[in-house]
């Protein structure tokens, strides 16, 4: 089977806009990585295997989203940007835990980062993440838990 | 903050949008419409969800990308796990990996821009498997590394183990565009246990190991961001063997 891109992109675009909006912040930003999510899949359409489009699309999206929040050049410029109004969200995470959570993706490896990334913005469960992450649901108790030290240390400095 | 798995009951988004993708199996889409017909909240969500996919692809925020236009995706064939035990090639010193295909729904390890992957294998009595997050290892085991990369640079692999040792375990090379590519050489696992994070560093130019083991010292938890590079990690849990 065989699928044109640019039918991908209309179609399950939306996907990777929401979330990197969640995850950057802004839309100008989103958009930007809306375009190198499916220009790096024009590039090499080999990176998706088959199945499910969305599952691939999810993880190029989060990828990408936090490559660019450790990225040194881009990190100042993202972690100071508000989150977008009330009204351009069409998610119930709330906005200060979108900023805390930007911040700390930054800095967490990436494991954690990821994890809590699902936890947190996707609102995926325990097993859902042990799912997509291939380990344990222990790892991901592990990973969750390292995640909050981190939070509550940032919280007990702030 | 984080509730002990609280969200059970309702949707995450992934399954909302593989619900909207028609990705679902027939039982698992069932489940989903269900909670939706009785959770106000996951069908709310859904409603939003859905009004943003048909406004995204009735007026995508940007054009199209001309790239997309031409291209096409034709998703490669699912194959059983790949990748063989070769322990006697192992022994010889021999360089003989077959990686197995990720799986395609793993949330985990694919790279943009171009970046690289990195790929453990474990050896362990004298048989191999391919590693992944959490993998449970044991002191003597032997892990063998590969990568996945787009694009040409250098690679440097490094870890963190449960005592906060740093090592270096792979010094840097330059890398070439390719896929499932061994390192040559090899690590023995010694006996410190725990968590051990390892580090693979694909940069786009040489870099000074130096300053990215010291910033591990001083920070093992924290991902050495080194400008220029893509950091990926892979945690593993080093115990007894059995």
């Amino acid at each position: 089977m065989t699928f044109s891109l640019d039918r991908v992109y209309r179609e399950h675009g939306h996907v990777v806009l929401r979330r990197a909006r969640q995850l950057l912040g802004s839309r100008a930003e989103a958009e930007d990585a809306l375009h190198e999510v499916f220009l790096s899949l024009a590039r090499q359409p080999q990176q998706f295997t088959g199945g499910s489009i969305t599952a691939w699309l999810y993880r190029a999206t989060t990828n990408h989203c936090l490559n660019r929040l450790r990225d040194a050049r881009n990190r100042g410029r993202l972690l100071e940007r508000e989150v977008e109004p009330a009204e351009a969200r069409t998610t119930a995470t709330a906005p200060e835990l979108e900023l805390t959570m930007r911040a700390l993706v930054a800095r967490l490896p990436d494991e954690v980062a990821q994890a809590l990334v699902y936890h947190h913005v996707d609102e995926m469960g325990y097993d859902e993440i042990a799912e997509a992450m291939r380990c344990s649901r222990r790892h991901v108790g592990n990973l969750l838990r390292r995640g909050r030290d981190e939070m509550q240390s940032r919280e007990a400095v702030a | 903050m984080i509730d002990e798995d609280a969200r059970n009951d309702c949707l995450s988004s992934f399954r909302l949008d593989q619900l909207l993708a028609d990705e679902l199996a027939s039982s698992a889409a069932r489940h989903a419409r269900d909670h939706l017909a009785t959770c106000s909240r996951c069908s709310a969500r859904f409603a939003a969800f859905d009004a943003e996919r048909q406004a995204f692809a009735a007026a995508p925020p940007a054009p199209v990308p001309s790239a997309l236009t031409s291209a096409r995706v034709t998703p490669r064939a699912r194959r059983p796990w790949a990748w063989l035990a070769v322990p006697a090639a192992l022994a010889a010193g021999a360089a003989l990996w077959i990686a197995r295909p990720r799986p395609t729904d793993e949330l985990e390890g694919v790279r943009t821009k171009g970046g690289g992957h990195l790929e453990l294998f474990v050896e362990h009595a004298s048989a191999m498997r391919a590693g992944g997050p959490g993998e449970v290892v044991a002191p003597g085991d032997r892990l063998q590394f590969a990568y996945s990369s787009a694009r040409a640079g250098f690679l440097t692999i490094a870890s963190v183990d449960g005592a906060g040792a740093v090592s270096v375990y792979h010094e840097e090379s330059p890398v070439a565009p390719g896929e499932h590519v061994t390192l040559g050489e090899s690590v023995r696992l010694d006996g410190t246990l725990g968590d051990e994070t390892i580090y693979a560093l694909f940069c786009a130019r040489s870099i000074d190991a130096a300053p990215v083991v010291a910033r591990l010292r001083a920070q093992p938890h924290a991902s050495p961001d080194v400008d220029g590079c893509e950091v990926e990690t892979l945690t593993i849990v080093k115990r007894e063997a059995r």
